[in-house]
This record gives structure tokens, C-alpha cells and sequence, in this order.
């Protein structure tokens, strides 16, 4: 399953590692409301940005092929309509669209390859986000891996005896919508057992440090430095 | 194949992502107040575990024909089984995981994404089953709400790419527009065979079919205008839409900043007789839509006296 | 001598009908190991499940003195610690150390101090080095021991383990007899496998269609009710698919 590579990355230990969640999911924010921005797009700015995140990805131990290999999930998509684009003759405007789409998903994959996930939901929260929207978030994680593992084994089941008709496919998913159900009413109870009192607790703590407001300072500074030499 | 359009950062416009986002926070506000009235604490894990379920359920191949398969977008079946505001939150959570470890979809368009497949797509999704769920039209209800989540959430995304400013030409958007009504087709009978196959199960699964309430009459009449608006932009004013778009600053100025010498020949394509066409069959479709609510809405009340 | 649990006369029908406790009467005093065989269906785990409320039938409960009653849920569930079969049911929390504090924190313990309890606890399983990591990525055998602590974390005085040896293999099997065999608690232990039966139980109750067909010794009820896998040398005519007439 990809997103467990997340886990692996997101548990080591750098100075980005080491950041408060809610400075560099600011910083994330940041940075792609700035390439969202940044109209037009010349080379000088995709490079800008694709050193600035090669600079996060090296200081922060992380494989650069990788990283630069999973925001290259975007291109598909991409490709199509900067395709589009082009043959309308605005080659500019596609060239634009591919370099945004694909730093904005190198940004996002570098953040989540130094946060570990409970952290950036704990730093979702702080920043706003509701509650029951967090929790469902958080349980959707924890049981991704389990049930998208039974969904893989039952197709694989299938296919061994010549892959799903179309009711037996409904069937499959109806069972798989079941054996959640199931699961969660496990959880149910070993919450009750475990005296449950009507608010899943937390044990984060967070400690925003001067590093973080250096990290977020640091870059701001960078990114409007970067947009007045431009302008220049 | 009747995979879902998640929109990617870069795409749209600033105005149109920013206007996105700042709609679609007090949309999810709302449904979360409703959903932890509905759900307390202890049972809101069912709706992170139905979250995983929508992942694992796309693994499930659906033969089409052809050697190709179609798979559950999933929408409209939490709207059926967990009712609209847990519907609406578990989609916001399934789109910000996909953007954050799929990298499915952007960060800054996560308002763009869950405003099209987490609010416009549960909506779409679950007006018909609560209209028309009680009685022999069940099994259409269902279809019918697999088909129109696709379809409003795939038509919100093309306007909004639109607006932006992204060259369209009309072979690509009537193009589309097949496409996401094969796609919206697929989904409706999907969602049928599993919510029959639910139904066997365990009944208790399906939200009960509800009579329609007045306090969702406002969303349904907001609904209305939804596709109604969505149809009007995509269609009867095929110029207009770039001409406004420029009018308002929406759309990315970049275009007027480009060298290339052939800037004036996308203007030229809107004016073809095909475009058209394919703009009145969307607003076709807005229409009949439309008639159908409110025929909807007539036989629910009549039910109930 | 008080019994720790006093049984008497437990019925239970599930809301489909079905009977799945037809009058159960059972007994445990202090540094016991009560092992419960007993086909699948037979009601054990069903029986596990009311003895810290989480199902309520009708009958006469007593834990540790106290009735079962809505009033007493909170001091019972903190004085029986059930283990569930499925480990994944019961890891439900992002990282292990915040599984195994969830109980602690429920109490009201303070963050820090939970936190260290919680790692003790990890400690003593042989866990600790897991602590920040994410439940799915454990093995099936890791993640019962994470399991356990997290419900010695909440230092029960009767554990109760709903087939704690599915899925493991032999080394974990014997890490687990070992872990058991040092613990205080009494234990209540529903399984099939006769050999870790064997090795930590001191007495064993068999079910059967919601009763108690019999009782006695680990051993005794083992041979009563042929009630040896595959492993070991069975009787001649015995069935082994086959229903026994």
C-alpha cells in the first residue's frame, strides 16, 4: 500500500522533523497559495521552487526520487489538459499548469514525508478544522490499510475463479461495507471496555519553539525576496 | 475508468479557488453541527471505518464490457447509508487524505473538490432517494442519485475550470460531457447492485426513507438553482462565459500577457455551431433535472396527505 | 475465601432470537486460570462479553462483590480487562503508546503521567521500542501484546482473553504463555488449542448450545470431550469434520 511509505518517511528525525506541525502546515500553505499566484511563470520561478523544496527534501533525509517520483502522480491528469492547452495555442498557460500542479503535489509530498500523519491532524484542528471532522480523518487512517487490504484479497479471490459479475460485485463491496461495520462495532466496545467516557482523548502535546517561527519567518522572507527580484 | 476528477493545485484560478474554499468552510461546519447531533463520539469511528470502506469498495471491479471495469465512487451510497451531513464529512475526509498521501487532488482546491463531490455530489446524491426512496420507485431513486452525484460534481468542475480560464475546446467538452454521463450512468447502477445486496444484508444499513422535510426544502430549492445556475453558465451564453470571466478578473491573466501570435484563435471556436449544441444539451439536462425535483416534490407531498 | 466472580443462572437471547446463554452458572475464586472450551457458537465469547457489561442479560452477576448493574459499568469495567480476539478491533488508536494510555486517560490521569504508565506498560510486554509507531504495521503477534498492555494498563484484577493464540506463531505462542504465567491477575481464557490450555490453565469449563456441559481439570475436560486438533494422536472413530452423533 503507498501510503505507508509516509509512515516510514514521516518518522525520522531531521530539523524539519522535528518542527511543530502547525508551523509547517503554515508554511505548506504558504508556499502553494505563492505558486498559485505566481502569474506568469518563468522558468527562473519553477526553479526557485523546485530548489527550495530539493533543499526540505535533502536536509530532511528523504529520498529526492522518491518524493520527485510521487508528485509525478499529478501528471496524468495534467498532461491531458496541458495537452489541451497547448493545441488551443496557449503554450504558456500549459507549461504554467505543469509546472504549478506538479510543485504544489512536491510541496504537499514534502510535508507529509516530515509530518507524521496524527500531527498534521492535530495541527488541522488547531488551525480550525471541527472536530468530528478530525476524528473521522484519524479512524479513516488507522483502518485505510485493513480495509483496503480485505478489498484487495477478495479481488484477488475473484480473479482466481475468473474476476466479478456484476451482481457478485455488488455482493463484494456489500460485504466489505459489512466486515466495516463489523469492525467498528468492535472498536465500540473495546472503547467501552477500556471505560470510555464519551471524548477520545489525546496525548499530544505540542511546543511551538523558536525554530518554528524561524522555519516560517525564514521562508516567507525567502519567498518575497524571491517575488521582488522577479518583479525587478 | 469512471475515475473521479479530483482538481489539482495550479489549475484554477485564484479568485475561483479562494471563493471555493471560504464557501465550502461554513458548508462543512454545518454538516459537522449536525453529524455530532447525529452521531455521538463513541460511534463516530463507523464513519472513519466507512471512509476506509469507500477505498477498499474501489478495489472492486464492476465488468462494463469490453475488458473494462468501472468502480464505486461512493458519494451517493454514504449519502444513502449515513444520511447527507455524515456523507458530507466523510467525504472531506477522504479528499484531504487523498490530497495530503495520494497526492489526488489539491490542497488550495480542496474547497473547489469537497464543494463539488463532498456537498454539491452528497446533495445530488441523496435528493432523490429522500424524494422518492419510499415506494416502487426505490431502485431508481438510488439510480438516479449515483448518476446525478457524478454528474453535478463532473459538471461544477468543468465550470470551474472554465472560469478559470482553461482553454475548452468544444470537442473536448462535449467529449466530457459523454464521458461523465457514461461515468454518472455506471455509478447509478453500481450503487443500485450494492444497495440491493445491503438491503439482503442488513436493511438497517440504509438510512430510513424519509418523508420529505421542510427543513430541507430550502437545500432542495438551493439545489434546483445549483443545477440550474451550472447549467445557464456551461450553456446558453457560450461567449459570455469567457466575457464575464474577464469581466469579473476571474479569469488567469496570464493569457493576455502570452507572445504566442495565435491568441485570437480560441475566440474563434466559440462562435461554431457544435459548441452550441453541446451547451444546450447541458442545459437540456439542467432542465430535466429540474423537472424531475419538482415532479419529485409533488408525489412526496401527495404521499404524505 | 470471596469469589471474585459469582455467576448464577445467566440467560441471553440475541435480538434476532437467537439463544445464546441458556442458564449459566459459574464460579472463579482468586489465582485461578479458567479456560472455556467449547465449539464455535457455543457461547463463550458471549459469556466473555457480559462479564464486564458490555452485553447485559438477565441473571445474577456479581464482580468482585458488585451486582452487575448500569451504576457499577464504570468500577467493573476498570477491575475486568477484556483482551478481544481481533487485535485491530482493539488498537484503534493512531500509535501504540496512544492505545495502550486510552484507558488511563479515560480515568483522568493526567497527559504526562499517563504517558509514562503507558510506557511502563510497554515495557513489560516487550514493546516499548514500538511506542510511536502506527498499530497496522506491528505483527499479529506484536499488536496482542500491545493489546494486553493496554488493558494491564488499567490494572485489572480479573483479565479475561477471547482466543489470545489465533494467528500466532510458535515463538509468540510461548512469549504469550510466558507473559500470562507471570502476571497476578486470575484469567478467563476461551480458546482451541489444548496445548497453551494445558500450559496455563488450572481449570476448564466446556460449552456447549449455551450451557455448561461439563467441568473439571485442563486435562480432564480435554479427554471428556475429545477435545484435541490434529496435532496430537486422537481417538480412532472420532470424527474429525464429521459431526459427532
Amino acid at each position: 500500500m503507498r501510503h505507508t511509505i509516509l509512515d516510514r518517511w514521516s518518522a525520522g528525525d531531521s530539523w524539519l522533523h522535528r518542527r511543530d506541525a502547525r508551523a509547517k502546515l503554515g508554511c505548506l500553505l504558504l508556499l502553494l497559495a505563492w505558486i498559485g499566484t505566481t502569474s506568469p511563470f518563468p522558468p527562473e520561478a519553477a526553479a526557485g521552487y523546485g530548489g527550495l523544496l530539493l533543499v526540505a527534501i535533502a536536509t530532511a533525509g528523504l529520498p529526492v526520487v522518491g518524493l520527485f517520483g510521487r508528485a509525478a502522480l499529478v501528471l496524468p491528469f495534467t498532461v491531458t489538459f496541458a495537452a489541451i492547452a497547448l493545441v488551443s495555442g496557449e503554450t504558456n498557460r500549459a507549461v504554467a499548469l505543469l509546472e504549478k500542479s506538479y510543485l504544489s503535489a512536491l510541496a504537499i509530498a514534502t510535508v507529509a514525508g516530515v509530518t507524521p500523519m496524527p500531527a498534521i491532524l492535530n495541527a488541522a484542528e488547531a488551525f480550525g478544522a471541527p472536530r468530528i471532522l478530525i476524528t473521522v480523518t484519524q479512524f479513516l487512517y488507522r483502518y485505510l490499510f485493513v480495509l483496503v487490504e480485505k478489498g484487495h484479497r477478495m479481488k484477488l479471490a475473484a480473479e482466481c475463479r475468473g474476476g466479478f459479475r456484476w451482481q457478485a460485485a455488488g455482493g463484494a463491496v456489500a460485504v466489505l461495507f459489512g466486515s466495516g461495520y463489523q469492525t467498528a462495532e468492535g472498536v465500540h466496545q473495546a472503547m467501552l471496555a477500556r471505560g470510555f467516557e464519551g471524548k477520545v482523548p489525546s496525548l499530544r502535546r505540542t511546543h511551538w519553539r523558536a525554530a518554528d517561527t524561524m522555519l516560517v519567518v525564514g521562508l516567507s522572507l525567502a519567498l518575497i525576496a524571491g517575488r521582488l527580484a522577479w518583479s525587478l | 475508468m469512471n475515475r473521479p476528477m479530483h482538481i489539482p493545485d495550479g489549475f484554477l484560478s485564484t479568485p475561483v479557488w479562494a471563493a471555493l474554499d471560504v464557501v465550502s468552510v461554513p458548508a462543512i461546519g454545518f454538516a459537522a453541527r449536525r453529524a455530532e447531533g447525529v452521531w455521538e463520539e463513541s460511534r463516530v469511528p463507523l464513519l472513519g471505518v466507512m471512509g476506509a470502506f469507500v477505498f477498499a469498495a474501489q478495489m472492486i471491479n464492476f465488468p462494463v464490457g469490453a475488458g473494462t471495469s468501472g468502480h464505486l465512487v461512493g458519494s451517493s451510497l454514504l449519502a444513502i447509508t449515513l444520511g447527507p451531513a455524515a456523507a458530507i464529512i466523510v467525504m472531506t475526509a477522504i479528499l484531504a487524505l487523498q490530497a495530503l498521501i495520494f497526492q489526488d487532488g489539491g490542497l488550495l482546491a480542496l474547497g473547489a473538490n469537497v464543494f463539488n463531490m463532498g456537498v454539491a455530489g452528497v446533495f445530488a446524491g441523496y435528493l432523490p432517494y429522500l424524494l422518492w426512496s419510499s415506494g416502487s420507485w426505490r431502485r431508481a431513486s438510488v439510480f438516479a442519485g449515483g448518476l446525478l452525484s457524478v454528474m453535478v460534481a463532473a459538471s461544477l468542475t468543468m465550470v470551474e475550470l472554465r472560469i478559470s480560464g482553461l482553454p475548452m475546446p468544444m470537442a473536448v467538452a462535449s467529449v466530457s460531457s459523454g464521458l461523465f454521463l457514461i461515468s454518472g450512468l455506471i455509478e447509478g447502477a453500481i450503487t443500485v447492485a450494492v444497495v440491493s445486496s445491503l438491503e439482503k444484508m442488513n436493511p438497517d444499513w440504509l438510512q430510513p426513507a424519509p418523508e420529505a422535510r421542510r427543513s430541507w426544502g430550502a437545500l432542495i430549492i438551493a439545489a434546483i438553482l445549483l443545477a440550474s445556475v451550472g447549467a445557464l453558465f456551461a450553456s446558453a451564453l457560450p461567449d459570455g462565459l469567457e466575457k464575464l470571466a474577464e469581466t469579473l478578473g476571474i479569469a488567469d491573466r496570464s493569457r493576455n500577457l502570452v507572445e504566442a501570435p495565435v491568441a485570437e484563435y480560441e475566440l474563434r471556436w466559440v462562435d461554431q455551431p457544435l459548441m452550441r449544441k453541446a451547451a444546450a444539451g447541458l442545459l437540456g439536462l439542467g432542465m430535466i433535472y429540474g423537472i424531475c425535483l419538482a415532479v419529485g416534490r409533488v408525489l412526496a407531498r401527495r404521499r404524505t396527505v | 475465601m470471596e469469589s471474585l466472580i459469582e455467576v448464577r443462572d445467566l440467560r441471553f437471547q440475541f435480538p434476532d432470537g437467537t439463544e445464546a446463554l441458556r442458564g449459566i452458572d459459574f464460579r472463579m475464586m482468586r489465582g485461578e486460570c479458567v479456560i472455556l472450551f467449547g465449539p464455535n457458537g457455543s457461547g463463550k465469547t458471549t459469556f466473555a462479553l457480559h462479564l464486564n457489561g458490555l452485553l447485559r442479560g438477565k441473571g445474577d452477576i456479581r464482580i468482585c462483590g458488585m451486582p452487575m448493574e448500569t451504576k457499577n459499568l464504570a468500577a467493573i469495567r476498570r477491575k475486568v480487562g477484556l483482551v478481544f480476539q481481533d487485535p485491530d478491533e482493539q488498537l484503534f488508536m493512531p500509535t501504540v503508546l496512544e492505545d495502550v494510555a486510552f484507558g488511563l486517560l479515560n480515568q483522568g490521569m493526567p497527559v504526562e503521567q499517563a504517558r509514562k504508565a503507558a510506557l511502563r506498560e510497554l515495557e513489560l510486554v516487550g514493546m516499548a521500542h514500538a511506542a510511536a509507531r502506527a498499530p497496522y504495521h506491528l505483527s499479529c503477534g506484536e499488536k496482542r501484546r500491545v493489546a494486553l498492555a493496554g488493558v494491564l494498563a488499567m490494572q485489572p484484577e480479573i483479565l479475561v482473553l477471547d482466543e489470545p493464540t489465533t494467528s500466532l506463531d510458535p515463538p509468540a505462542q510461548r512469549d504469550l504463555v510466558d507473559l500470562l504465567l507471570e502476571l497476578p491477575q486470575v484469567k478467563i481464557v476461551t480458546t482451541h488449542d489444548g496445548h497453551f490450555a494445558r500450559a496455563i490453565g488450572t481449570r476448564a469449563v466446556f460449552f456447549r448450545e449455551g450451557r455448561v456441559a461439563g467441568e473439571g481439570g485442563v486435562e480432564e475436560v480435554l479427554r471428556r470431550f475429545n477435545w484435541e486438533s490434529y496435532a496430537t494422536a486422537r481417538e480412532p472413530g472420532a470424527g474429525g469434520f464429521a459431526r459427532r452423533s
